[in-house]
């Protein structure tokens, strides 16, 4: 029987919520309590929008509190600890739990369980278990035709088959070969690779071992992004256990294979994470992407033969060895095997980290699992950008699309990372347009004209669309220059970055052609294309607009109408957030 | 090979073959504006697209190698309309101010515009304006015009190895600039400007000079190093303008140095003298050659029979022609009629090749080097001696992977890339090269066929090198054993590898044995013989191996035959006192011999003829002075390091010499005559000619390599009590004969001495201070220069043209000990 234990969760999203605050205060509580209690502390278990979460592990069962602050402490250690109590008012609810069941856990199966700083408990998980099984009883050869029949495919974003890509690696001659891990992560919208990496850092390290097993390479390097601290402390603590136990280093396992591994942190450009430019930035230039071929299989980092593998991916790797290629292709559908982890982003319900298969349709991951629409359901869902700024808007007519690679790329998205920002119809399509352009377009390396001038060109034109002054043309013009980026870019940033152009023009050009013919967006978003209304029946003249208001554009007596004046007005919506009774709106400006 | 058509001309290429490449030789040309021969493909650019027969993508042709039967096409209106967009997003972002820009008429967009007739453009102009770079020396940078296609960047990196520029920023803010946006503090090859395709890098030398369709562009050889490289000189107005390069002339591929491509200046100099001069009652007088040249040959004559021949010397330049060498030293033994003739140059290096190898010099050719696998440089800076050699260098490493080892008395730009660095104690080159031989020996490293076949003396080395075990060698070089076996390693195992040793009159060390210890070391390793291996022994001048080849030394005649009884070498010459004259041609030895007392020496010669093309120190204290042509004003030719033979352009026509100077040749041929020995040109070409040496034969049964053990003669010292072990580097710039007249050149380097960190605080001197440094041969002003590539207790002086550092060391150029103090 395992021992009374406190579990906080402490990713990235837990400390952000105040985590390590809740982590002393019941430290402190269980010292002067005199407790016979551990406290332990895990990594995201997905459920961000209900952090800071606290697993209370009695003999009796597991109780999960949520939104847990600092003051909550000494409660739940007198009345659950001491007095047996279950505070349920503060448990995580049903629904929470539901949407946890509908997933299938394979990559973060051990995430928030287990303590991402204790060897003991991953491999208590089955940890290691899958290297030593790969080393005592498989040759290299073999490994590669298991991932090959697991159907598993890279989950960087380009989905290329992961055990065709280790038979290049595994057949391209070379006296050294490197593996390395990409963990830039740059699509702003996706966290589960850091979630990985700060809740089971194991699991990274024995799926490059039997990476590097299978390709004959006996180095590796973690690039991950700089901005990611907890991630770099917690592999740092991993590698050095995972050294001491003998998996890293000489002769693991009591076998000839060795493996050395290190940390590279990156500068933090996203298009660091395109892997040639990610291994330019290894050797220490510029991250610039290069030319292709030669492919890294051939000629990688160094000048040698060299895989690369997104974290997501090897995560999957030791549960196929575990559970065999067939247990994870029993997930998922003909050309998609297994599970993918989605974050939910933008205005959901639930927003977080899921696993579910593939397959499932998107309608099931935003609605089932995330909730739907977060608010008061006065808003509707209107699209979802699946693939963060490379990916694209899907309209509510394809909510039953399966999240399957194919399927996705048809609706002119792509599956990207796994970044789903929601948004409902308070969204101007133009602008989410806009917005991630404008991050592409200063993502670029610089290297290729059309990505580098081109973007730039098509974001000064939807600047001005967004702004009213579109002209005539625009559209054709944007979409001339989406196709040559697309045609001529040398990496995936330049070649996806139309993409949220291209599927907003395919799914909502009449929202273009308002903006450009009307001066109006029917998002009612544009700054500059709404002004604000005061609707004189509801306003109960409360005044609280008037404080908010940076620039006194709101005028009246106290409990009488109060009056806005257009050309003060800055646009800033302040008031509407503040006005509890509605009464002030969007109208269009022209 | 590779049989494809473009555009429906059929033609067979090597496999690998770029489309680019391949349509260049089928006669069809695709724009390309980030592409260059001497540059791996990049991709940035996209102008080169092309489409494949039925297929509707846009390809690019810089980097999709050809394919069997391959139908290309290079023009469709798809292809056509791509470009148009490129070109009409670059111009969206571009100033076209091609009125003041020095690169219209040879600029590839403007080129491109008007080809594509691009008048329209759909998008608006809202270019973010740049601040033109105008701080540092000899090159202007305008991002403003930058089309950012990386060859700059990339040629900066690839080929110089030197990284001085880079990208800088994202997205449309992306620019090409330096680490926090300085001036520049490179080498100044001007490289990057000579690929930049628009006017964004700029030569100030040429800026508003001329418009380019007016320049008269020749090609000629390179008057300074032993490389040999071809110049195109863009002339106008009887002026040299610019120098370029040009990748289909020359062994350079079009690489330039900062000498070749800036160093110019001193020919259209307006100090170049004009008239032979007289000296009367301690004053310069203009005079006709005749007068000038009778005296010279009276008083010759005079001297002569009153005090014999060999009280005559001649000294000579390494940068005369072939032609012009063996003149002179025909005037100096038949003429005179003694072999007191010698050039200042340092070639006990490439003599003892002779006795090792049979090899008159360097075994193997230039280009040989980028295929090696493993580069041992011993005491070769080459980013200052032999800049386009260090190309070689670069381009081994970096594209084929060798492995290189840099053994120098100090870091050098190479060490970056190296895989092991012997930083050895200044003056122990032979102990460290002896302790490499121990290891491969002991380490089982050696060759044994080639040995046994090939060689002879294996035992003498054997027993020489024994005692230079790892240990010894750390104690008297202060290199570790890890290094030294990873040296040993790197060199041995490699499937071909060299020895680059530079030499030069600014480098001290024993060149003699370090080149014996060298060749053993080839020998041992059967590196010899075979391509892309051997040893190279730089020659530091244009033609210093070409002087040694026509005699102009003591002990040789042309090809190398043996004098009965050898005459007075430099040294001697210029320190004894035991000649009464002199005729100097082309050299400077106030500034460029390495003592202090020349200039007493020459003072009291009773007759001393100068020739040059300036008023040299030397000069001012000759009787008479004879104006010479430069390299561009005459025929002739030169050899350079791999024994290569090449012809100058006499571009006499579109440069005339100035005044009345006359080439060197034909002085010679004047002043032989007078001195009644006859010419006749025809046949001393046809002798000259024959004197210059083939390479060995390697792969005859009866060559056979010796071993010569060479011993560490405690030559070197250490310092002691606060003072530091002085030695000398070469600056790029040469010894001045041609570069103290052009200051643009000369803005681009500084005279200094280079401390480490710790002496410099134990010495209490600063960065950029004045000191004095002192040696027991003499005592000169300099600055400091605190540096992190220098070991604690040595000091590095660096030559300058205008001043003669090298008197510090004595004759001997050995290592030595000195004090610095700081000027109060
Ligand atoms: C602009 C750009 C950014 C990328 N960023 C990432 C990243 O942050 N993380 C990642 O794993 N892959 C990224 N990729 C994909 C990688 O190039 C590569 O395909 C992937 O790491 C391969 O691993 P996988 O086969 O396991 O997916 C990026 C690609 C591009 C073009
Ligand atoms: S497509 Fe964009 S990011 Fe990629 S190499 Fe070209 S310029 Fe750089
Ligand atoms: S939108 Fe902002 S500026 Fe305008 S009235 Fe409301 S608070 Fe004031
Ligand atoms: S770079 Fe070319 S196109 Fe630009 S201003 Fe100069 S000449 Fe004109
Ligand atoms: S001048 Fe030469 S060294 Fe300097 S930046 Fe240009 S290419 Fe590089
Ligand atoms: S400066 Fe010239 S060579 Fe360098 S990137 Fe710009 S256009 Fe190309
Ligand atoms: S490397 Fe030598 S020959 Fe070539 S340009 Fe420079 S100085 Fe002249
Ligand atoms: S870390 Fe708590 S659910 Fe994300
Ligand atoms: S020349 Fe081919 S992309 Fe520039």
């Amino acid at each position: 029987m395992q021992k009374a234990r406190i579990i906080v969760g402490l990713g990235s999203c837990g400390i952000a919520s105040g985590g390590k605050k809740v982590y002393e205060q019941l430290q402190q509580g269980i010292v002067s309590r005199g407790l016979d209690l551990a406290i332990e502390e895990t990594g995201c278990i997905g459920m961000c929008y209900n952090e800071v979460l606290v697993d209370v592990i009695l003999p009796a069962g597991k109780t999960t509190y949520k939104q847990v602050i600092p003051e909550m402490a000494d409660r739940i250690l007198d009345e659950h600890i001491v007095e047996g109590r279950i505070i349920s008012e503060w448990t995580i609810t049903q629904e929470d739990e539901v949407c946890l069941d509908r997933q299938q856990r394979i990559v973060l199966r051990n995430c928030g369980k287990i303590s991402p700083e204790s060897i003991d408990e991953y491999m208590e998980q089955g940890g290691y278990r899958a290297i030593e099984k790969v080393i005592k009883g498989m040759s290299p050869e073999m490994v590669v035709d298991e991932i090959t029949l697991s159907g598993l495919r890279g989950r960087g974003g380009a989905g290329f088959p992961t055990g065709v890509k280790w038979g290049f690696a595994n057949k391209s001659i070379g006296d050294k070969k490197y593996f390395i891990c990409n963990a830039d992560e740059g699509d702003p919208g996706a966290f589960m690779d850091r979630s990985v990496l700060e809740g089971d850092p194991h699991s990274i390290i024995e799926g490059m071992l039997i990476g590097g097993y299978a390709i004959g390479a006996n180095h590796g390097y973690i690039y991950v992004r700089a901005e990611y601290p907890l991630a770099i402390k917690r592999l740092k603590i991993a590698i050095e256990q995972a050294r001491t136990h003998g998996f890293i280093g000489q002769g693991i396992c009591g076998s000839d294979f060795s493996f050395e591994l290190e940390i590279k942190e990156g500068a933090g450009a996203f298009v660091c994470g395109e892997e040639t430019a990610l291994i330019a930035s290894i050797e220490g230039s510029r991250g610039m992407p290069r030319l292709r071929p030669p492919f890294p299989a051939i000629s990688g980092l160094y000048g040698k033969p060299t895989n690369i593998n997104n974290v997501e991916t090897l995560a999957n790797i030791p549960w196929i060895i575990l559970n065999g290629a067939d247990g994870y292709a029993s997930f998922g559908t003909e050309k998609s095997k297994g599970t993918k982890v989605f974050a939910l982003a933008g205005k959901i319900q639930r927003g977080g980290l899921v696993e579910v298969p593939m397959g499932m349709s998107l309608r099931e991951v935003i609605f089932d699992i995330g909730g739907g629409i977060a608010g008061t359901g006065k808003h509707e869902f209107k699209a979802v950008q699946l693939g963060g700024p490379s990916g694209g808007c899907i309209p509510s007519s394809l909510l039953d699309t399966p999240v399957d690679y194919d399927s996705i790329n048809q609706t002119g998205a792509i599956m990207g990372s796994g970044g789903m920002v929601v948004m409902d119809n308070t969204t101007c399509m133009v602008d989410i347009a806009r917005f991630f352009l404008n991050f592409t377009q200063n993502e670029s390396c610089g290297k290729c004209t059309f990505c580098r001038i081109g973007t730039r060109r098509m974001l000064e034109i939807l600047e001005r669309i967004v702004a009213g002054n579109g002209l005539e043309g625009d559209i054709e013009l944007l979409e001339d220059l989406a196709q040559n980026i697309r045609r001529t870019s040398l990496c995936g940033l330049g070649q996806t970055a139309p993409n949220p152009v291209l599927t907003t023009l395919k799914y909502f050009k009449s929202e273009y052609e308002s903006h450009i013919k009307q001066r109006r967006c029917p998002a009612k978003a544009c700054k500059e294309l709404i002004s604000f209304a005061i609707i004189d029946e509801r306003c109960k003249g409360c005044g609280l607009c008037i404080k908010v208001c940076p620039c006194g554009a709101i005028t009246g007596e106290k409990k009488k109408l109060h009056v806005l004046d257009v050309d003060k007005c800055v646009r800033c919506g302040q008031c509407v957030a503040k006005c509890k009774l509605e009464a002030i709106i969007k109208v269009d400006r022209w | 090979m590779v049989t494809l058509t473009i555009d429906g001309k059929q033609i067979t290429v090597a496999k690998g073959t770029m489309i680019l490449e391949a349509a260049e030789m089928a006669g069809v040309k695709i724009p390309a504006l980030c592409a260059d021969n001497r540059l791996i493909g990049f991709g940035a650019c996209r102008m080169c697209v092309v489409q494949l027969k039925g297929r509707r993508s846009l390809i690019p042709s810089c980097f999709n190698p050809v394919k069997d039967g391959m139908e290309v096409i290079t023009n469709s209106p798809e292809i056509i309309e791509s470009r148009r967009g490129q070109l009409q997003l670059i111009l969206a972002e571009h100033p076209l101010d091609c009125p003041v820009c020095d690169k219209a008429g040879e600029c590839q967009l403007q080129d491109l515009v008007y080809e594509y007739g691009v008048n329209d453009n759909p998008y608006r102009m809202k270019a973010i304006k740049k601040a033109v770079e105008r701080l540092s020396p000899l090159i202007e940078r305008d991002m403003n015009r930058c089309i950012l296609c990386g060859k700059c960047v990339r040629i900066c990196n690839e080929v110089q190895g030197v990284g001085e520029i880079s990208f800088i920023n994202r997205g449309i803010k992306a620019y090409i600039g330096t680490d926090f946006d300085r001036p520049m503090e490179c080498e100044f090859c001007g490289q990057c400007i000579s690929v930049c395709p628009v006017g964004a890098l700029n030569s100030k030398m040429f800026k508003y000079k001329t418009r380019v369709w007016d320049l008269k562009n020749e090609t000629t050889l390179c008057p300074y190093c032993s490389n040999g490289c071809t110049l195109v000189l863009g002339i106008k107005d009887n002026e040299i303008k610019r120098v370029t390069g040009n990748y289909d002339a020359g062994i350079n591929e079009g690489n330039l140095c900062s000498k070749g491509r800036f160093g110019y200046e001193f020919v259209s100099s307006p100090e170049r003298l004009k008239k032979p001069l007289i000296k009367k009652d301690g004053r310069f007088e203009e005079a006709g050659w005749d007068e000038a040249l009778n005296l010279a040959a009276a008083k010759f004559n005079e001297i002569k029979a009153a005090s014999g021949a060999d009280s005559i010397g001649g000294l000579g330049s390494a940068r005369l022609t072939n032609e012009e060498l063996y003149l002179f030293q025909r005037l100096i033994r038949q003429g005179i009629g003694t072999n007191n003739i010698d050039h200042n140059g340092r070639y006990q290096g490439l003599l003892a090749l002779r006795e090792s190898l049979g090899a008159c010099g360097s075994t193997n050719s230039l280009h040989e080097i980028r295929k090696t696998k493993a580069i041992l440089l011993i005491r070769a800076n080459l980013n200052e001696t032999h800049p386009n050699v260090r190309i070689e260098v670069n381009l081994a490493v970096n594209r084929n992977r060798a492995s290189l080892i840099v053994a120098d008395n100090k870091r050098t730009l190479l060490s970056r890339q190296a895989q092991a660095n012997l930083t050895y104690k200044p003056g122990t080159e032979v102990a460290l090269i002896n302790g490499i031989i121990n290891q491969v020996i002991k380490l089982e490293l050696a060759d044994k066929t080639f040995v046994n076949n090939k060689t002879e003396g294996l035992d003498a080395l054997q027993t020489s090198v024994e005692r230079y075990t790892p240990e010894y060698v750390e104690e008297i070089c202060g290199v570790n054993k890890q290094e030294l076996e990873l040296a040993a390693r790197a060199y041995a195992k490699a499937e071909k590898s060299c020895i680059i040793v530079a030499t030069g009159m600014g480098l001290v060390g024993n060149d003699r044995d370090i080149a014996l210890a060298s060749s053993n070391l080839a020998l041992l390793t059967g590196n010899v013989g075979k391509e892309s291996c051997g040893v190279y022994i730089l020659p530091e001048k244009n033609n210093s191996q070409g002087a040694l080849e026509m005699g102009a030394v003591p002990g040789f005649l042309p090809g190398y035959k043996s004098v009965k009884k050898a005459g007075l070498g430099t040294a001697e010459m210029l320190e004894s006192g035991k000649l009464k004259a002199m005729y100097i041609v082309g050299e400077n030895p106030i500034l460029t011999y390495p003592s202090s007392k020349v200039k007493e020496i020459l003072e009291k010669m009773e007759f001393l003829v100068v020739q040059d093309m300036f008023m040299t120190p030397t000069a001012e204290l000759a009787d008479v002075v004879l104006p010479a042509c430069s390299f561009a004003e005459k025929d002739g030719t030169y050899t350079n390091l791999e024994q290569r033979v090449q012809s100058l352009k006499n571009l006499k026509k579109i440069l005339p010499c100035p005044g009345e100077s006359r080439s060197d040749l034909e002085i010679f041929i004047d002043l032989c005559t007078r001195l009644g020995c006859d010419v006749d040109m025809q046949q001393e070409i046809k002798a000259g000619s024959l004197a210059i040496s083939s390479a060995p034969n390697f792969s005859r049964d009866t060559w056979k390599g010796k071993f010569i053990p060479v011993e560490y003669g405690k030559d070197a010292s250490l310092a002691s009590d606060g003072k530091l072990l002085l030695v000398s580097s070469p600056s790029h710039l040469y010894s001045g004969t041609l570069s103290a007249w052009s200051p643009y050149l000369l803005g681009i380097g500084e005279a200094c001495i280079e401390l480490c960190m710790n002496d410099a605080s134990r010495l209490g001197v600063r960065d950029n201070n004045m000191v004095v440094v002192s040696s027991k041969n003499a005592e000169l002003k300099l600055k400091a220069r605190i540096s992190h590539d220098v070991p604690d207790g040595v000091g590095v002086v660096h030559t300058y043209p205008t001043i003669n550092v090298m008197c510090l060391f004595g004759k001997e150029m050995m290592p030595i000990i000195g004090s610095v103090e700081q000027v109060i």
